[in-house]
């Protein structure tokens, strides 16, 4: 699988360190009900058995559990802003705990 | 042997035919002289050609595949999946009730008219309201119905109030309904032990605050506590307290929203009271009010004069018609006969049932799962799959991982202050060893996480149709049937 990092936000995670015990990750996460919305984020969390990792270069190694692989579409582009975060693809509402 | 799991239009052939009409008594139209020319398809349409028996066969085969109370556990938390009762369909079937017409004069459908009166009547007890209206067709519309009373009582007072209130953990309906009715909506966060945070409420609580919708118990199950100082402080600030029902099979015959001091309260007939969830089909929403908001109700409603029923349209204060006729009828018939057939001990009963069944299960899977909420809960009850997500599965994953037992998941990932959220609600209707079988598969799948988590993450293994491409599904919908999509 490849994705692509935008300027904006590779100059943020080159910067950033990954606490102790700490992974960076790319996470889908589901909310709803009776409808269900898929958020994808940026974030630093704990490791999970059987994650890829997917290196991005620049030492951005990013761990994704096979839930989120099923939703992150290849190709997808990770994006910063002031405003939003970390977005990623379509999903405007992706948020970033990092 | 036929694959009667096929599409109907791979079954067809060109020329069968399921029924044979006679020939036309009418002279033939040149649609081409009656209609523009763009309206006029110039290809035949591709209509399944079967025979009636290929039909029946089709479309018996797909309702074998569906999922319902009768044939099977279904522990939808939050929707109430409980069983419906035969005797209600067999009094909503009886002549005098499904032979008749809205239009009919009223001298002549006193039964009906006095069994909507005593439906109003019964609900308003069970509600601790004082007036009812049966219109609203479905839960979200009396949701609807109860802010335009809201919003025609303050302006009623001359106030223009424009906020409502909603828990971060309320129904997705009720800030939808606050919106359509022309209110904004404030959302008020919980507390760690998922409750209402009244010091937070508090802080949103002003001279804007038109009302608080609140479930209770609320959609963690959990039993809101501090519900008459919350009450006390909506009212002091001049808004209204808005009840929603979905929770009432928690506590019928214990206490009542009126109790709690709610003014407006709406019930899910299809929840608590027993009657087919539809799919969509026609359902009640009916409406409690107390005094100072009856004026507004919605007209007609059944009221009784000199012994006699009839339909009152004269109130001048109406918010007006909510629904066509009277509501769903065969809907209201068939919660009357559950309410008359249970009587206030088994409406009691009814909700221990559902509290026992929900603690129950609860306790047999803590264990196993992240239970985030300390209190004991009601008749339903919340688990986290945030530990099994640190094993690399999600909450999706063991509710597809069920199917292959027969069960109906519970509710996932709602409320959405829970991660990775389970919601189980057991409902009174089932026996202990249906819940004994189903704590068992929760348990050998939570295992299963463990030791094997390919097989849950695979699932389901046993259904006709096996793990979708949600993804696909949503991004890339095919749903108009053409023979070339089909076949790439």
């Amino acid at each position: 699988m490849k994705i692509r990092l935008t300027d904006a936000a590779r100059q943020q995670l080159t910067g950033f360190t990954v606490p102790e015990n700490r992974v960076l990750r790319i996470d889908a996460d589901m909310k709803g009900g009776c409808g269900i919305s898929v958020h994808l984020s940026v974030e630093a969390g704990e490791p999970r058995r059987h994650d890829t990792t997917l290196d991005c270069g620049g030492g951005i190694v990013f761990h994704i559990d096979r839930f989120t692989e099923r939703y992150l579409d290849e190709g997808a582009e990770i994006d910063w802003t002031k405003e939003n975060g970390f977005t990623i693809g379509s999903s405007f509402d992706s948020g970033c705990t990092v | 042997m036929m694959n009667y799991n096929d599409l109907i239009f791979e079954i067809s052939r060109p020329g069968r035919i399921g029924c044979s009409l006679p020939e036309s008594d009418v002279p033939a139209v040149d649609v081409s002289k009656k209609l523009p020319a763009h309206l006029i398809r110039d290809e035949e349409p591709e209509l399944p050609e079967v025979s009636e028996l290929q039909l029946v066969r089709h479309y018996t085969a797909l309702s074998n595949k569906n999922h319902g109370v009768d044939n099977g556990f279904y522990p939808l938390g939050s929707c109430t999946m409980k069983y419906n009762p035969k005797i209600n369909e067999d009094v909503a079937r009886l002549d005098g009730f499904s032979r008749i017409h809205p239009y009919q004069p009223a001298s002549t459908v006193q039964g009906a008219l006095g069994l909507l009166h005593e439906l109003q009547e019964d609900l308003a007890v069970i509600t601790g309201m004082d007036a009812v209206t049966l219109q609203p067709s479905a839960g979200a519309q009396g949701e609807w119905t109860g802010l335009m009373l809201v919003k025609a009582y303050l302006e009623q007072k001359g106030e223009k109030r424009t906020t409502v209130l909603v828990p971060d953990s309320a129904h997705g309906t009720n800030p939808a309904s606050a919106t359509v009715a022309g209110f904004r909506t404030v959302t008020v966060p919980s507390n760690e032990q998922g409750l209402v945070d009244v010091d937070e409420l508090k802080k949103h609580v002003n001279e804007d605050t038109a009302a608080l919708m609140l479930t209770n118990p609320n959609t963690l199950g959990l039993f809101e506590k501090d519900i008459v100082e919350i009450a006390k402080v909506i009212h002091e600030a001049g808004g209204l307290l808005y009840y929603d029902g979905a929770n009432a099979n928690a506590i019928l015959g214990k206490t009542t929203p009126g109790k709690m001091g709610f003014d407006i309260v709406h019930l899910n007939l299809h929840k608590t009271f027993t009657t087919p969830h539809g799919g969509g089909g026609p359902g009640a929403g009916p409406v409690g009010v107390n005094k100072k908001l009856i004026p507004f109700l919605p007209v007609p409603r059944v009221v009784e004069k000199n012994d006699h029923y009839a339909l009152n349209v004269d109130e001048p204060l109406s918010i007006g018609r909510v629904k066509g006729y009277y509501g769903n009828f065969g809907i209201l018939v068939r919660a009357y006969t559950y309410i008359r057939t249970m009587g206030p001990d088994g409406l009691r009963q009814v909700s221990e049932s559902a509290v026992l069944h929900a603690n129950y299960l609860r306790k047999k899977l803590e264990p196993y799962f992240v239970s985030p909420y300390e209190q004991v809960s009601k008749h339903e009850f919340v688990l986290s799959g945030s530990k099994q997500k640190k094993l690399g599965v999600r909450t999706l994953d063991m509710a597809k991982r069920l199917l292959d037992f027969g069960y109906h998941p519970p509710t996932i990932y709602f409320p959405l202050n829970v991660e990775e959220c389970l919601m189980i609600e057991p409902t009174e209707t089932e026996s202990k060893e249906t819940l004994d079988a189903f704590a068992d598969v929760m348990i050998q799948i939570a295992r299963e996480v463990e030791e094997n988590p390919d097989i849950v993450l695979n699932a389901p293994h046993t259904t006709v149709i096996g793990r979708l491409d949600e993804v696909k599904a949503a991004r890339k919908p095919v749903v108009r049937y053409e023979k070339e999509t089909i076949q790439t």
